[in-house]
């Protein structure tokens, strides 16, 4: 019996980074998807079961903090956890206030960030669960 | 003597009378004895007659001489064709004058007026010739002691005007070229020239005759010399001519001075700004000798010159240091600004490697690996290990204070290695940056650091300018392009652009349209650009938003 995988979308301009995410989904399990920007991802057709966004902040056009609002907008129920390289003190704040599920400076360790999904995915996940 | 041969001379004379006695021939000769040097050589050139008055000067004695010819007194002091003259005068049977110098049996030197006068004999060539010499050794050393202290007078004379407008990396050359001029002028042997550095005396120019030991490096002055540095520290010159003309209570100093070996001296401190930096002395080693009131007031000229021209090029110096200083605080400070955007180009590889090499060590516990995709991973971890590297290898070469070396590089390139220095920090402020770089630009020498800081400045100042724009509207347009064997880059911001009333005053220390900053920025940049040999200018453009620029020499 096999269950469905997990989806992990992944958004970051950096070419090398979704590389190295999407081989980490993999050798978890799960399936990855990867995108350049939030707009790129927002106007992809995707199912959103089982699924779970990591978000890079700083990227061309839309920064990532903008995305949670733009699901809940979409009427989308997605877990939203950002890993940034720009970790500052106002990113944290914001990442909270927007309801993010989760929040990593780069580079994350893989089984902290896996946990997150798997959290997320579980339902207990909240914007209480950060991690640095 | 012959008797004849000097009738035969005087023979036709037009005054008969004149025929002197033979009594009147030998006081004559008696006379001329007396004053100078006589001698007879033969046909063969070999002497057959000598006076006492030659041997005396010549060392030589009667024996010595006769049978010989005149090379044993020969000093190799003149030329062949001042040899061949005299000799074709006398076989042309004409007297022959002049002023030679002969060498004496102990190898010392003398200088002889001489007079020789051939004897015809049947043939063409002269039968006898009569020497007559006189000593001038003491004329001619007196004339050149003369013609010395008159090239020595103009030395002095001219040395002020030699130092005016002197480049300042010729000046220790002239320096030094100086004291060897006034060390043989004086005949002295040694003259050193001291500047105070961390409160030691250190040995910057010297000059001395061959044969003396070197001239020791730094010094401590108060250690070997505690009486004199006191004295110089005052600004008091001193001089001896002896040793033992020190006070008692300069032991020290008269221990040292003989340690040294140094018999005569004289010691006259330089001043900058009314305050002692240094010292230049004069020794003479090999005998002791008295310093005239005139010589000393002539060193004193040559290191009041000597202090002003050291004194401008200390200052110089001085300024250049504060200078760099300044550059590097600024490259330091654009580089807090930075400082952000590099922990972003840092994290970004670090992020990488650390997912790609956890994810590998994953496949393998799992035992589900496919080498294909593991090399792949190795592959990602080595390119962003590199590019961590080359991260650090920038900001260590930005931040490093060593003097920076000029190489041949090309504008496009420094535009690229900028722009991915400052991609996160211009993403983040959401500035766009189109390029236009032309493809066949020549190359610039550069310090290639000092002009990434002018660039990063540049585009720092050009995201800054466009704070108030709209997200949307923010954009640098970089150009590079070839201009008539120059380079030129132009950076362009779609800000407010720059008041007109102020654009003179863009490059001046400490002009700031920004809050915070010394304002610094733009009048290094300037200064760097300069310092290359080329011009940064600014202007608003037509359509909005400043243009800031550099035109620089191409190599090719």
């Amino acid at each position: 019996m096999t269950l469905p995988a997990i989806q992990l979308f992944i958004v970051d301009d950096e070419p090398s980074l979704r590389t190295a995410y999407a081989r980490l989904a993999r050798s978890a399990k799960m399936e990855p998807r990867a995108f350049v920007s939030v707009e790129e991802f927002m106007e992809a057709e995707l199912s959103d079961d089982k699924a779970c966004v990591i978000c890079d902040v700083r990227m061309p056009g839309k920064s990532g903090l903008e995305l949670p609002e733009l699901l809940a907008r979409a009427g989308r129920h997605l877990p939203v956890i950002f890993v940034t390289a720009h970790d500052t003190p106002e990113t944290r704040a914001i990442a909270h206030r927007v309801g993010a599920a989760g929040y990593f400076s780069k580079p994350v360790d893989d089984q902290a960030l896996l946990d997150a999904v798997a959290w997320a995915l579980s339902g207990q996940a909240d914007s209480t669960q950060y991690n640095r | 003597m012959n008797d004849t041969s000097l009738e035969n001379h005087g023979g036709g004379g037009p005054e008969d009378q004149t025929r002197l006695h033979p009594m009147e021939t030998a006081y004559l000769s008696a006379a001329l004895d007396e004053h100078a040097m006589v001698s007879i050589t033969d046909r063969r050139g070999r002497i057959i007659h000598i006076n006492d008055k030659f041997c005396e000067i010549s060392q030589y004695s009667h024996e010595e001489l006769l049978g010989q010819d005149h090379r044993i007194i020969n000093s190799g002091h003149h030329s062949k064709e001042f040899m061949r003259g005299l000799w074709r005068a006398l076989a042309a049977g004409d007297v022959w004058e002049g002023e030679v110098k002969n060498r004496a049996k102990d190898g010392s030197h003398f200088w002889v007026a001489t007079t020789i006068v051939p004897f015809p004999g049947e043939e063409a060539t002269p039968r006898q010739l009569v020497a007559v010499r006189t000593d001038i050794t003491e004329r001619k050393r007196l004339e050149k002691e003369l013609a010395e202290k008159l090239r020595l007078q103009q030395l002095l004379a001219e040395l002020s005007a030699r130092f005016v407008g002197l480049p300042p990396e010729q000046v220790d050359a002239a320096i030094e070229d100086t004291q060897r001029l006034i060390v043989k002028g004086f005949a002295l042997d040694r003259s050193t020239l001291w500047q105070e550095t961390d409160q030691q005396l250190v040995l910057t120019h010297y000059w001395q005759e061959s044969g003396w030991p070197e001239v020791p490096g730094p010094i401590a002055a108060a250690q070997f010399f505690p009486w004199l540095s006191a004295r110089l520290q005052r600004g008091e010159f001193f001089s001896f001519s002896s040793v033992s003309e020190l006070p008692p209570e300069a032991g020290r100093d008269a221990e040292s001075f003989r340690l040294f070996g140094m018999k005569s001296h004289i010691c006259i401190p330089l001043f900058a700004s009314g305050r002692v930096f240094g010292v230049l002395s004069f020794a003479a080693m090999r005998t002791e000798r008295r310093w005239r009131e005139d010589e000393i007031a002539e060193l004193k000229l040559v290191a009041q010159i000597f202090a002003t021209v050291l004194g401008r090029k200390r200052a110089e110096e001085h300024a250049e240091q504060l200078r760099a200083e300044l550059a590097h605080s600024s490259r330091v400070a654009t580089l807090g600004e930075l400082v952000a955007a590099l922990a972003h180009e840092l994290n970004q590889p670090l992020a990488g490697i650390l997912s790609n090499a956890q994810a590998a060590r994953r496949f393998l516990a799992e035992g589900t690996v496919d080498p294909e995709e593991l090399r792949a991973t190795f592959d990602d971890i080595i390119r962003d290990d590199k590019r961590a590297g080359a991260v650090i290898h920038n900001l260590r070469a930005m931040l490093t204070k060593r003097p920076v070396v000029r190489e041949t590089c090309s504008l496009n390139e420094l535009v690229c290695e900028v722009l991915e220095l400052l991609h996160a920090e211009l993403l983040g402020e959401h500035v766009e940056v189109r390029t236009t770089l032309a493809s066949d630009l020549p190359r610039v020498a550069a310090a290639r650091v000092e002009l990434q800081q002018v660039l990063v400045n540049f585009l720092l100042n050009a995201e800054q300018a466009m704070k108030e724009t709209p997200h949307a509207q923010r954009r640098i347009d970089i150009e590079t392009e070839s201009r008539s064997g120059n380079v030129r880059i132009s950076v362009r911001d779609h800000g407010c652009g720059i008041p007109p009333e102020r654009l003179a005053e863009v490059f001046a220390p400490f002009y700031t349209t920004k809050a915070h900053g010394l304002g610094m920025g733009l009048c290094i940049c300037r200064r760097i650009v300069e310092n290359h040999g080329g011009r940064i200018e600014t202007c608003n453009h037509a359509e909005g938003g400043a243009i800031f620029s550099i035109l620089l020499p191409a190599t090719e």
